[in-house]
Order: structure tokens, then C-alpha cells, then sequence
């Protein structure tokens, strides 16, 4: 017979080790990445992650079981010339019975944790602090009702404190998720949805938008600051105090006028809480991220840069450079000179 | 002035073939028109996903701009999904089908054309947003209020809308006309639990469409109707956002077994041919495709669990979605008890199915993982999610569709493909495929969201990005050489018999191409695997009806490339003008009646 017959055992079992060397280097490398979901700091990330993990090890005991199987039963049952054919079983009820029950027993053992971790972090804990997260396109606005302020893009809570993250959307769907904290909700326009969690540890955690929204959802990035209570009660009064009101006569003070001037007439879509420009006009836009503590914030365009005074700059003149088809205009020479521009930056930079 | 007389009758000859395949009712022809243009869309996708995966190889990579990315994957899906997976699927029902139930064409020979045309009609209207720059770039899913005309200004939403409007017109004209062929058509003898499986589980697949698209049908429609007559179906204030997916997703998980049914019926006949032994536990593979076909349409919220329904619709359906893995699982094991004892050869057809077999329980068991709800709160539009499709349509049905293109491909071409580069082929897509996905779990892991152009380089994704990126390269290699190995093999391939793999089913007792006629008698069924049977039980002598003198062909007709053309015009009506949906709807009405009254013989 032909030679499409024969064929190195070898050859077969090489179908494993490919698979087997990246599942042992992924299981090495995964892992203490910023993003990653393993590296837990809240109790909701942790209860997906101990639901997770005896799914993991059932999956890898049958996927070990079905694959052996195939591979040996490829190896071992090997057609040799001349060979008559073998014993034509159509099949064995009893067994067949058992290998229908054996997934139903599994996949029931599995049920009874995921319901209960469903209703676990569905339920709204006591007297939790409530944030509305409202997602536009392309960065998200932090709503701190009770405490009457707002910020943009960087989110701050107390450590150890029950958090409702209560969210909608004003364009299009977005979904928060910060991996190492709590599992992702969408947020759906004319919708409420919330998330439930208590951070267990202080630092700063990286978050970013997982529904797709249109251009720019790459680069719709956040990040959430966990602090102690008495820190974060601090950072709550200076943002309820508003922006910190540049000495006159300084670089800072100039950049503040820049701020309301026609040209660039950024008052118009931001807001700068408790900044008045000489003619009495105030910083109350609503189009763009409430930049009250601007220069207090890691990132600026929801993570497209890092928050530097030459990345400003260039945020400022073309917003598209690093984030093309964002809702914010350009602003030319023209319209803002070089000089007030380094004002402006220095204004913005000052703000915490 | 001889010669040019022989030149010009060549050109007429060459006219008249032409025609023929425009105007044929063939089910075997309209299979490989099926085939080629599947096939050819197929590397359309494959390039749009290079072209992904060259943009991902690197952090904050440039290559591709936003816009044109978001193209690239939404048209990805969409091209692999509607104009590769599932034409390709039909490419095999048609040719498949009717040999395997003894039949001489299907029950409706004009409607399959017409299905043909409507596809290939349709899948060029899809992909023609590429020619104005402004092809789909909402993702396959289409989700509103993204979609809507306020966030998608342009015609790139309406070329999905349209697009996907006349394609499902082709896939229920399919679905219905394969339905009534299996329920009407088959030999006599062929009870139904004689059938092959893969007649079963394309009879499943039938169904599913009848279904499953018309909730397409209407939420394509009142998409559509938002988008240019300004209704409010999906309007955050007046409508619903979230009510698009559920009507996409009522016909979006059903489509998921849309894709797979047909390969889990092409392996369950490779792994018997090739173990020497029948597929084990036929019944239970039945029922179980029939228990996956009517689960599949209860579990379509696995999809939707972040938009905050509540924890008791979450509960319900991480508890029908993971009882759907108990049938699936059944099948697995069936085909590895299949294996089990059996004689084996491993041809690349056989190499194939049994990849399908380790490939398909990977994404079968990632996908158990994030049907408990929790676990999807985390993976939910990440990479692992990627990484389970893959391993799903590409591991399983992909697989399934080239282990049926080396199994049936000497019926078709009377030769056999090439096993020595059929052998190559299958490790470099194996391992590129693996490398390719594989690393997408890891990717996962650590929080890469799905969809995003570019992502920075603080953030552990570049190893396994560009681990990854390699991969496409190399399956793209692999799958290269798979149409090098098809042109080579029609035309200098080693001559296959009749039945060149000792088959079970009676496709194997046609000639190799099948004639015109598919059957000088209609065969009579005996048995299940009757062809089998007859070579080893009743020792060869073939049971046949009387010989048959008057074979009636249904003869071809242009009129069903008519009625699609009309069809077409009217959803690019919708695009560019309105005029020409008229024109459109003229022609159709005016095809429809022709088509009425066109004689039959
Ligand atoms: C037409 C409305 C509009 C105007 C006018 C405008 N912006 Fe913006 N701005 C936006 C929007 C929208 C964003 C969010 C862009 C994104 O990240 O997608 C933004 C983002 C920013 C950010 C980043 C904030 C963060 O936390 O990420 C800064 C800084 C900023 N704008 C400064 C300015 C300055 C300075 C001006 C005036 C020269 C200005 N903007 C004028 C709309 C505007
Ligand atoms: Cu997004
Ligand atoms: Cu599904």
C-alpha cells in the first residue's frame, strides 16, 4: 500500500511537546505584570481568582486524560499491512451511560462554588462608599456625589473600605475592570450598573476600558490610587477646597488667563473647580475631564502619555498625535503661542 | 482563416463553459463554486488577520492606523465567519449530501444556485466598504449604541447591515433547501438512523439556521431602520441598547454550532474510515448533536453576563452553558473510543480529525471556565476569549473543514491530494496554529483587553504579542502550501478509485468524479454504513433498484443569479441610494415571476 500508511510514532507525540513547552513557560512568565488578574489586592478579584483556580486544576486533569488518551490510542492502534479489519464495536451503552454522568457529576461539583460566588458579589455590602464612574468616549469621569466633587481618568478610594462603583455610560458601551482589584461591568447608556469591592492593599492599580467603543478604545486606560483613610480624607478636602489659586504675577498665574482666553477657551469643555478668570468666567465645561488636579494624575488622555510638562505640551498642541480621532481639538500657534503655552503647562502642572 | 475559425470556436466553447457554471443547478458544480470562493475569501481573512497580528508584534506600534485597524478586525470576522467557515461548510453539503443519501440533486436545484449567488453576491457587497475606505469597523458583533448612526456616521455600519442582510437571505435559502433534501430525498432503505453522521449533524445545522437567523433577520432590520429612517429600536432614551444583544446572540450562540456541527460531522466520518471501525456510540452522537442544537439556543446571556442583569439570569445561564458541555463531552469521548482498537493510518485527513479531537477540547474547556460567571468577569473581552474562539474555529472547525477537503477530495477530482505535502501542511498549521493562540491565554491572563489597536510596553504583553505574531506567519505558511497542494493534486495528482480509502458510505460507490447523474441506480439502503456492509457483511453484491432509463436533471437556469443580482442592488440601495433599491426590487419581482413560469425540462 501506499506510504501515506506509515508514519513515525515520534512524529505524533511531538503533536504534545509544542503545547506542553508553552504551557510550562506560560505558567513561568505569567504573572506580576501590572495588568495581570493573579496579582490580587481586592476581595472581589480574589473570590473570581479562588473560584478559578479548582477549574484550572480540572481542566488541566482532563485535558491531560482526553489528549493521552487520543495520543496513545494513535500510537497503539496502528494499521499494519495486511492487518483484517478489527472487531466493528458500534459502541457499549453502559459505558457510554458513564462518560455522559461523569461531566454532569463535574460540571455540577463546579456550578455549586460559581452560584454562590455570583451572589456573593452581587450583594451590596454595608454602608459601602459609592463612586459613578461614567464612561465617554475616550476617558472615564469619577463623580464623588457625596462629597461634591469630580475628577477624570484617575480614581482615588480609602483602603479597606467597601466600594459601589455605580456606573453608566453617556455615547456608547464601555466596561471597568482593574484586574487586580474587581471583575468587569459594562457601562451601558440609560442603564445603572455596579461593582462591589474593598481594596486590601494601598499603591496604585491599572484599570482600562474592555468593551470595544469606537477608535480610540485602546487608549482608554485609568487608574485607581488605594490609600489609607486619613491619606484619603486629605486628598478629599483639597479636592473639595477646588484649585489651588496661582500667586499673582508668576508664570502659573499667566497660564491661567491662557486658560479663558479665546484662542483657546479650554474653560469650554473642562472644568478647573474654584478657577474664575478675571472677567468672572468660570471653569465649568463638562465635555472633556474635570482638570482639578491635573498635575496630581500619572497619565493625561486616559493613559495615551505620562504626565509630563513636555508631554503636556504636546497633548495640548495635537491631542492626535498620540490619540488620533479623540474629542478634543488641536490648538495651533495661532491660536495659543509657544510662550503661553509653557504658561498654560505650567498652570496645569500646578494643579493637585 | 482555418485557424481563426478554430480560435473563434474555442472562445465560443469557452463562453459555453462559463455559462454553464453561471447558469448550472448542479449540486456538485454549485459545491465547488462553493469551495473556490470560500476558500478564496478564506485567505481575504487570513490577510486582514496578518495584518492584525503585524500591527500587535510590537508595543505602540504605528503600522496601522486606528481606523484602518478597527477595519481589519471587525472585517476579520466577519469574512471568516459568514464568507469562509460557513460557505465552505455548504461547499461540502452540496457536494457531500446528496451522494451520501443516495440522491441525484437537492430538493430545490434553482434555489441552491440561487444561494450560491446570493452568497457570492453578498459577501462582495460586505467587503466593498474596503473600495470607499469605510468597511464595518464595529467589531462582527455590531453592538449599538456604537453602531448607530450617531457613533458610526457613514456608510461603514450599513455596509454591515446590508452586507450581512443578503447574506442571510442565502443562508436560510440554504438551510431550507438542505432540510427538505435530507428529509425528502433520501434512498430507499436510508431510515433516519441509517444516515451518516455527517448527513445528521448537517441536518442539525439546517434547523439551527432556520432558527437562529431570524433573529438576525430583525435585528439587521431594525438596525437598519434606525440607522436611515431614524426609528429608535436601540436608543439609550426611547429603546434599548442591550436589546441588540440579545437578538444578536439569540442567532450568534446557535451560529456557534452553526460553524461547528458540519466538521464534528466530517470527523466522525474520517476517524471511522480511518480506524477501520464504525464511529462509536452512534446513537449517542446523534442525540447529543441534537441535545447541543436545542441547548444552544438557551444559553445565548454566556455572552452577556457583564451588562448587569442580576445574579439570578447569571445563574440561570452559567447553568445551561455549562449543561451544554456535558453532550459535548460525549462526543469527545465517542471519537476517541472511535480511535480506541481501531486499525489506524494516518493519512493527512486522519491527522487533521484527530488534531480537530485535541484542538476542540481546548477551547471546549476554556470555554467551561468562563461559563462560571465569575471567572468571566474576567475574562470576558480579553485575549483568552480570543484564545477559545480560535480553539474553537480554527482548532475545531477549520480543522474539520480540511481533514473533509483531503478525505473527499479524490470523489471530487478523481485524484488523491498530495499526502507527503498534505503531511507538511498539517505540522506547520498545527504548530503555527498553536503558537499563534496558545500564548493568547497567557495573554489574557494578564488583562489584554481584545479589540485594541496598539497597547503600551510598561505592561508584560510583548513577549507572547510577538510569539504570537510569529504563529500567523507560519500557519499562514501552512496554509499556503494547502492550495499549492490542491492546484497541484488537479492536475498531476496520483489517480484515485472509486473508493480509494476502503469508505463506509455510499458516496464511495459512485465513480471518482461522480457522473452528471451521481447514480446509474438508485442505491437501496441495508444498513447503517451500508457501503461497508456490502464489501464486508453481504460480500458485494450491491442492491439496486432497477435500472433506470429516463434520469431526469433538472436543467440550468440564469434566472436565480437574476433574482440575487436584484437582491443585491436593493440592499446597496440602502447604502448609496435609495434609487437603486428600487431598481433593485424590480428585478427581483420580475426575476421571482420568470422564475414561476420557466419551464422545467
Ligand atoms: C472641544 C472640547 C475641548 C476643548 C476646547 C479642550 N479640550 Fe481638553 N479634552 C477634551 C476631551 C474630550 C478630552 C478627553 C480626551 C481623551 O482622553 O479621549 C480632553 C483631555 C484633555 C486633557 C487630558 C486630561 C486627562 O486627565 O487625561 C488635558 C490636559 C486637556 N484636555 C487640556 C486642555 C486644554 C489646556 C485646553 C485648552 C487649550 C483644552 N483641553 C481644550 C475636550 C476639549
Ligand atoms: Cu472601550
Ligand atoms: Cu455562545
Amino acid at each position: 500500500m501506499a506510504d501515506w500508511i506509515r508514519c513515525k510514532r515520534g512524529v505524533v507525540l511531538g503533536s504534545l511537546v509544542p503545547l506542553l513547552a508553552l504551557t510550562l513557560a506560560g505558567c513561568g512568565i505569567t504573572g506580576g505584570e501590572v495588568q495581570s488578574a493573579n496579582e490580587l489586592a481586592g476581595d472581589n478579584a480574589r473570590s473570581i481568582w479562588n473560584l478559578f483556580v479548582p477549574i484550572f486544576w480540572l481542566s488541566v486533569v482532563i485535558f491531560v486524560l482526553v489528549q493521552g488518551a487520543l495520543i496513545w490510542a494513535v500510537i497503539k492502534f496502528r494499521y499494519k499491512d495486511g492487518d483484517p479489519p478489527p472487531a466493528q464495536l458500534h459502541g457499549n451503552t453502559k459505558v457510554e451511560v458513564a462518560w455522559t454522568i461523569a461531566p454532569a457529576i463535574i460540571l455540577a461539583v463546579i456550578l455549586v462554588p460559581t452560584i454562590t460566588t455570583i451572589a456573593d458579589l452581587a450583594s451590596e455590602p454595608d454602608d459601602p462608599y459609592t463612586i459613578d464612574v461614567i464612561g465617554h468616549q475616550w476617558w472615564w469621569e469619577f463623580d464623588y456625589e457625596d462629597d461634591g466633587f469630580a475628577t477624570g481618568n484617575v480614581m482615588h478610594i480609602p483602603v479597606d473600605q467597601p466600594i459601589r462603583v455605580r456606573m453608566t455610560a453617556s455615547d456608547v458601551i464601555h466596561s471597568f475592570y482593574a484586574p487586580q482589584l474587581f471583575g468587569k461591568q459594562d457601562l451601558i447608556p440609560g442603564r445603572e450598573t455596579n461593582i462591589y469591592f474593598t481594596a486590601e492593599q494601598t499603591g496604585e492599580f491599572y484599570g482600562q476600558c474592555y468593551e470595544f467603543c469606537g477608535v480610540q478604545h485602546a487608549n482608554m486606560h485609568f487608574r485607581i490610587m488605594v490609600h489609607e483613610q486619613d491619606e484619603f480624607d486629605d486628598w478629599v478636602a483639597s479636592q473639595q477646597a477646588g484649585a489651588l489659586e496661582p500667586e499673582p504675577d508668576t508664570l502659573e498665574a499667566q497660564g491661567k488667563e491662557v486658560f479663558f482666553q479665546p484662542g483657546a477657551a479650554c474653560h469650554a469643555c473642562h472644568a478647573i473647580d474654584g478657577a474664575v478668570a478675571e472677567d468672572g468666567t468660570e471653569a465649568i465645561g463638562q465635555v472633556g475631564p474635570n482638570l482639578t488636579n491635573l498635575g496630581d494624575r500619572p497619565i493625561i488622555g486616559a493613559g495615551s502619555l505620562e504626565n509630563t510638562p513636555e508631554n503636556l505640551r504636546d497633548w495640548i498642541r495635537d491631542p492626535h498625535e498620540s490619540k488620533p480621532g479623540n474629542e478634543m481639538p488641536a490648538f495651533s500657534q495661532d491660536q495659543i503661542s509657544d510662550e503661553d503655552l509653557d504658561a498654560l503647562v505650567a498652570y496645569l502642572s500646578s494643579l493637585r | 482563416m482555418a485557424q481563426a475559425v478554430a480560435a473563434k470556436d474555442e472562445q465560443l466553447d469557452r463562453w459555453a463553459v462559463i455559462w454553464d457554471w453561471i447558469t448550472t443547478s448542479d449540486h456538485k458544480k454549485i459545491g465547488l463554486l462553493y469551495f473556490w470562493t470560500s476558500l478564496t475569501f478564506f485567505f481575504v481573512g487570513g490577510l486582514l488577520a496578518l495584518g492584525v497580528r503585524s500591527q500587535l508584534a510590537v508595543p505602540n506600534s504605528t503600522m496601522i492606523s486606528p481606523d484602518v485597524y478597527n477595519q481589519f478586525f471587525t472585517m476579520h470576522a466577519l469574512v471568516m465567519i459568514f464568507l469562509a467557515l460557513m460557505p465552505m461548510s455548504v461547499a461540502f453539503f452540496n457536494y457531500i449530501i446528496p451522494l451520501q443519501i443516495g440522491a441525484r440533486d437537492v430538493a430545490f436545484p434553482r434555489l441552491n444556485s440561487f444561494s450560491y449567488w446570493v452568497y457570492l453576491f453578498g459577501g462582495l457587497l460586505l467587503c466593498s466598504g474596503f473600495l470607499f475606505g469605510e468597511a464595518p469597523d464595529i467589531g462582527w458583533t455590531g453592538y449599538t449604541s456604537l453602531s448607530s448612526a450617531q457613533y458610526t456616521p457613514g456608510m461603514s455600519g450599513d455596509f454591515y447591515v446590508m452586507g450581512l442582510q443578503v447574506l442571510g437571505i442565502s443562508s436560510l435559502a440554504g438551510g431550507l433547501n438542505f432540510f427538505v433534501t435530507i428529509v425528502n430525498m433520501r434512498a430507499p432503505g436510508m431510515s433516519l438512523m441509517r444516515m451518516p453522521i455527517f448527513v445528521w449533524m448537517s441536518l442539525i445545522t439546517f434547523v439551527l439556521i432556520m432558527l437562529a437567523f431570524p433573529s438576525l433577520t430583525v435585528a439587521l432590520f431594525a438596525l437598519m431602520m434606525d440607522r436611515n429612517f431614524d426609528t429608535v429600536f436601540f436608543s439609550a432614551s426611547d429603546g434599548s441598547v442591550v436589546m441588540w444583544q440579545h437578538l444578536f446572540w439569540i442567532f450568534g450562540h446557535p451560529e456557534v454550532y452553526i460553524l461547528i456541527l458540519p466538521a464534528f460531522g466530517i470527523i466522525s466520518e474520517v476517524l471511522p474510515t480511518f480506524s477501520r471501525k464504525p464511529l462509536f456510540g452512534y446513537s449517542f452522537v446523534v442525540f447529543s448533536g441534537i441535545a447541543i442544537a436545542f441547548l444552544g439556543f438557551g444559553v445565548w446571556v454566556h455572552h452577556m453576563f457583564t451588562v448587569g442583569m442580576g445574579p439570578i439570569p447569571n445563574m440561570v445561564f452559567s447553568t445551561t452553558t455549562m449543561l451544554i458541555a456535558i453532550p459535548t463531552g460525549v462526543k469527545i469521548l465517542n471519537w476517541v473510543a472511535t480511535l480506541w482498537g481501531g486499525s489506524i493510518r494516518l493519512t493527512t485527513a486522519m491527522l487533521f480529525a484527530t488534531a480537530f479531537v485535541g484542538m476542540f477540547t481546548i477551547g471546549g474547556i476554556s470555554g467551561v471556565m468562563h461559563a462560571a460567571v465569575p471567572i468571566d468577569y474576567w475574562q470576558h473581552d480579553t485575549y483568552f476569549v480570543v484564545a477559545h474562539l480560535h480553539y474553537v474555529l480554527f482548532g475545531g472547525t477549520m480543522f474539520g473543514l480540511i481533514a473533509g477537503t483531503y478525505y473527499w477530495f479524490p470523489k471530487m477530482f478523481g485524484r488523491y491530494m498530495s499526502e507527503s505535502i498534505g503531511r507538511v501542511h498539517f505540522w506547520l498549521t498545527l504548530i503555527g496554529f498553536n503558537l499563534t493562540f496558545f500564548p493568547m491565554h497567557f495573554l489574557g491572563v494578564d488583562g489584554m483587553p481584545r479589540r485594541i489597536y496598539t497597547y503600551p510596553s510598561d505592561y508584560g504583553y510583548e513577549l507572547w504579542n510577538m510569539v504570537a505574531t510569529i504563529g500567523a506567519y507560519l500557519l499562514g505558511l501552512g496554509m499556503a502550501l494547502m492550495v499549492y497542494n490542491l492546484i497541484k493534486s488537479i492536475r498531476s495528482g496520483e489517480p484515485a478509485s472509486a473508493d480509494p480509502w476502503d469508505g463506509r458510505t455510499i458516496e464511495w460507490t459512485t465513480t471518482s468524479p461522480p457522473a452528471k447523474h451521481n447514480f446509474d441506480h438508485t442505491p437501496q439502503i441495508r444498513a447503517r454504513d451500508d457501503f461497508w456492509d456490502q464489501k464486508y457483511n453481504r460480500k458485494g453484491e450491491a442492491e439496486t433498484t432497477p435500472a433506470e432509463e429516463h434520469i431526469h436533471l433538472p436543467p440550468g437556469s440564469y434566472i436565480p443569479l437574476l433574482v440575487a443580482l436584484g437582491l443585491m442592488l436593493m440592499g446597496a440601495g440602502v447604502i448609496f441610494t435609495l434609487w437603486l433599491s428600487v431598481i433593485g426590487g424590480i428585478v427581483v419581482t420580475v426575476g421571482l415571476f420568470a422564475w414561476a413560469f420557466e419551464p422545467n425540462d
